[in-house]
């Protein structure tokens, strides 16, 4: 490997662990020291998530420029598909859990009139 | 003075208590303590060291996890044995077990089978085979690999030690929260569970990458993926599998483990969490799991077949689509396992279906299987027979199991004997005979003899015989009604069918008996079974191409392959002689001491954080970055054999 694409590599690795990083400790802080209310915070530390998947799959895991077969690429699009799945499947079974298992007495009571209201 | 910041929550309360278990925590250090004696005795130390511990060849490294995961099979059958003589005295009166120990007892008998059982003989043949069948000299990442084993035999000391000092789970093998929350399980009996779990599997996940790249990119010359054996392909979808459950299971017991020890609340009631989102993400990690534990035997079984009917496999494409298949549609099924937790109809209908859907690939396999013994010289070797054994039984457990993927159905017996009927009708039939066929199938290829084929048979029978007597009976009383986990009951008309099913468990010790007297008969035989030839069964694929035993750098001259039956093709060709031209030097791993002290380390976290030591948990956990950051900057890993010694030690294997 020629010293200029080791440094370029060097700096490819750093940038994207501090980035990590920074991304890490960000939800950590905003969580700890309660910026914003519980909503918000969700989907910052969710925004956040999105974001670390992004520095960790551009600066780690070299997806472009791949030579044939491009077993990575697939690997990816693989396993983005599963965990699409696994993800999704697991919002809709938890959902789906939770409105029939998951509320209090007085919640399915209210649940159930705002149902029937609709009628059938 | 207080102690405490020193030895965590450490105290004598937590000695055993009843009579079995003091048995078991007096007898097992006793044994450990004989062995190291006698090691000592004959000055063995060096050679352990050297040979073993160390070392990054994958073919010893699959030796020992055979070697562990059968000892860890007796360890789990004496469980089994205990159990079901629990189920079938205890309308006498008898009682080997209170309540509470029964619980732990088949909770380590789950998890000790599947963890430390079945995965280490997987991992343990693939490792044996898998680089042979490629025609290459080692798996991708060597030292990897012995991390690997190293963090599974960790993992393996912790579940035992919980025996001698502190108890066990009482969670069963998949430890649903509420029950293995800090609340009604405050003890370190769960703590054992999950630090076993999480480094061994961290173990599974590392062996998962290495073999996965190993069979991407370190095939031999000229074998196209649709050229390699169908093992290799079974363990690629079996290793992708892996590579992507695991972490869920990682994190699953991260998360539970974070709700004991950090006051979290992922899966209690209270604070926002939910129990069912554990049982939601348990399986799926769960279902992909019992598909790659399954798919590696499905792969040796297609090896057996075609060897031992003298012909090609029939249908390898639409086997290896059916794999494929598989590969999809293991994570789409989890939610079979909880259809009574309480979704709607939408939800239960879909993944219903879906679970019907995979029997498919799998029922193709067994018809490939059927098609190429059909019209072949079949020759019954034990290998065979474990396959005759297989292809009946597990045909029951897997229309068990579509019934059970009938929503309604499953209703009435989820949760009963019956499934546990079920899972040990694929588990047994299915994985367990699939290793055990791969044992007796290549045990020449890796010890240069072969054992001893009437005992195999025998063994085989005694399993198959005990099998039915065993389960049977379980879908029966699953029906009436038992449920699984079941320690005393009211119905005695249950009682006849316990006990028949406890015989059957003593009819599969005695074949676990007949194996290892067969193997202990073997090698003291071992002149007269030698496999002189390296190709005992008249084999199709390169591991038949090396010498029994098969040297430490494989493959003197590395293959180019042509052909699918890539030996078979050529011993019909007719073989030529290689001449010192033909040979190059080689470049092979050196030993490497780091994976065992990682391993240690890593251990050490487990103990830290089941005893609540926190100062060892920090301090190994640095211990195991410091070992990794010094193996990163150690350039000097590989040796050299030059072509001339290569030459050399290649005739002397020949000779
Ligand atoms: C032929 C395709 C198969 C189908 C349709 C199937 C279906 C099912 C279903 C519906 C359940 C849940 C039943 C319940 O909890 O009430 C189940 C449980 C189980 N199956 Fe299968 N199965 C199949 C193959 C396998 C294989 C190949 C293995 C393992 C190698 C396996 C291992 C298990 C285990 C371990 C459990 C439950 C364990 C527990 O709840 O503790 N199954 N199966
Ligand atoms: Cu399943």
């Amino acid at each position: 490997m020629s010293t200029q694409s080791y440094a370029h590599e060097v700096r490819q690795y750093t940038i994207g662990f501090i980035g990590a990083a920074a991304l890490t400790i960000l939800a950590y802080l905003s969580v700890k020291l309660e910026w914003y209310d519980a909503t918000t915070t969700a989907i910052f530390v969710l925004v956040l998530a999105v974001m670390q998947f992004g520095v960790q799959v551009y600066y780690f895991l070299h997806l472009r420029g791949e030579a044939k077969p491009r077993w990575q690429s697939w690997s990816f699009v693989y396993s983005m598909a599963m965990m699409l799945i696994v993800v999704c499947g697991s919002l809709w079974v938890m959902y789906n859990l939770n409105y029939r298992m998951g509320m209090s007495g007085e919640q399915m009571e209210q649940r159930m009139l705002e149902e029937n209201k609709k009628g059938f | 003075m207080d102690w405490s910041w020193l030895t965590g929550r450490l105290s004598a309360d937590y000695l055993p208590q009843d009579p079995v278990t003091i048995g078991a925590a007096v007898g097992m250090p006793l044994a450990i303590l004989a062995v190291l004696v006698a090691i000592t005795y004959f000055k063995k130390w060096g050679y352990i060291w050297n040979e073993w511990v160390t070392t990054l060849d994958a073919k010893k490294i699959g030796i020992m996890y055979m070697g562990i995961a059968l000892l860890m099979l007796a360890r789990g059958g004496a469980d089994a044995l205990m159990l079901r003589a629990q189920t079938a005295l205890e309308p006498l009166g008898i009682e080997l077990f209170d309540t509470q120990t029964f619980q732990e007892v088949f909770t380590a008998h789950g998890s000790i089978m599947i963890f430390f059982v079945a995965m280490g003989a997987m991992f343990g043949l693939i490792n044996i085979a898998l680089p042979l069948l490629l025609g290459t000299r080692d798996v991708a990442y060597p030292f990897l690999n012995s991390v690997s084993f190293w963090l599974f035999f960790a993992g393996m000391v912790i579940i035992n030690s919980s025996l001698v000092f502190g108890g066990f789970s009482n969670g069963g093998w998949l430890g649903y929260p509420p029950l293995t929350g800090l609340e009604y399980n405050p003890g370190p009996g769960v703590d054992y569970w999950i630090w076993a779990l999480q480094i061994s599997g961290i173990g599974s996940l590392l062996s998962g990458i290495n073999f996965t790249v190993t069979i991407l990119k370190h095939r031999a010359p000229g074998m196209t993926l649709m050229k390699m054996p169908i093992f290799a392909w079974s363990v690629l979808v079996a290793m992708v599998l892996v590579m992507l459950a695991f972490p869920v299971l990682t994190a699953t017991l991260g998360m539970l483990a974070l709700d004991r020890v950090a006051g979290m609340h992922f899966f209690t009631s209270d604070g926002g969490g939910n129990p069912m989102m554990y049982i939601n993400l348990i399986w799926a990690w769960g279902h992909p799991e019992v598909y790659i534990l399954i798919l590696p035997a499905f792969g040796i079984f297609s090896e057996v077949v075609a060897t031992f009917a003298r012909k090609r496999l029939f249908g390898y494409a639409t086997m290896v689509a059916a794999l494929i298949g598989i590969m999809f549609l293991s994570f789409v099924v989890w939610q079979h396992h909880f259809f009574t937790m309480g979704a709607g109809a939408n939800v239960n209908a879909f993944f219903g279906i879906m679970t019907m859907i995979i029997a498919i690939p799998t029922g193709v396999k067994l018809f490939n299987w059927i098609f190429t013994m059909y019209k072949g010289s079949i020759r019954f070797t034990a290998p065979m027979i474990w396959f005759m054994c297989f292809a009946v039984t597990f045909t029951i457990g897997g229309v068990s199991g579509v019934l059970m993927a009938v929503p309604a159905l499953d209703f009435q017996v989820h949760n009963t004997m019956f499934l546990v009927a079920h899972f040990h009708n694929v588990i047994i039939g299915g994985v367990v005979f699939g290793y055990f066929a791969g044992i007796y199938y290549w045990w020449p290829k890796v010890f240069g003899f072969t054992l001893h084929d009437g005992i195999g048979k025998l063994a085989a029978y005694a399993w198959q015989v005990g099998f039915v007597l065993a389960f049977i009976p379980l879908y029966i009383l699953g029906l009436m009604g038992a449920v699984r986990r079941l320690d005393s009951y009211d119905d005695p008309t249950w009682q006849p069918l316990f006990i028949v099913s406890g015989i059957g468990v003593g009819v599969i010790a005695l074949g676990f008996a007949l194996m290892v007297i067969g193997m202990a008969y073997s090698v003291w035989k071992r002149k007269e079974l030698a496999d002189t030839t390296g190709d005992p069964w008249d084999g199709r694929t390169l591991e038949w191409s090396v010498p029994s035993p098969a040297p430490f750098y494989n493959f003197a001259i590395t293959p180019r392959v042509s052909h699918r039956d890539e030996w078979w093709e050529r011993k019909k060709a007719g073989l030529k002689v290689p001449t010192r031209s033909d040979y190059k030097d080689i470049e092979l791993p050196k030993n490497s001491a780091l994976g065992v002290y990682i391993a240690v380390a890593a251990g050490l976290i487990g103990i830290g954080f089941i005893w609540h030591i926190w100062w060892l948990a920090i301090v190994a956990l640095i211990a195991v970055v410091v070992f990794v950051i010094k193996r990163t900057f150690d350039d000097d890993t590989e040796y050299t054999i030059s072509a001339d010694t290569l030459y050399k030690l290649d005739k002397e294997a020949r000779a």
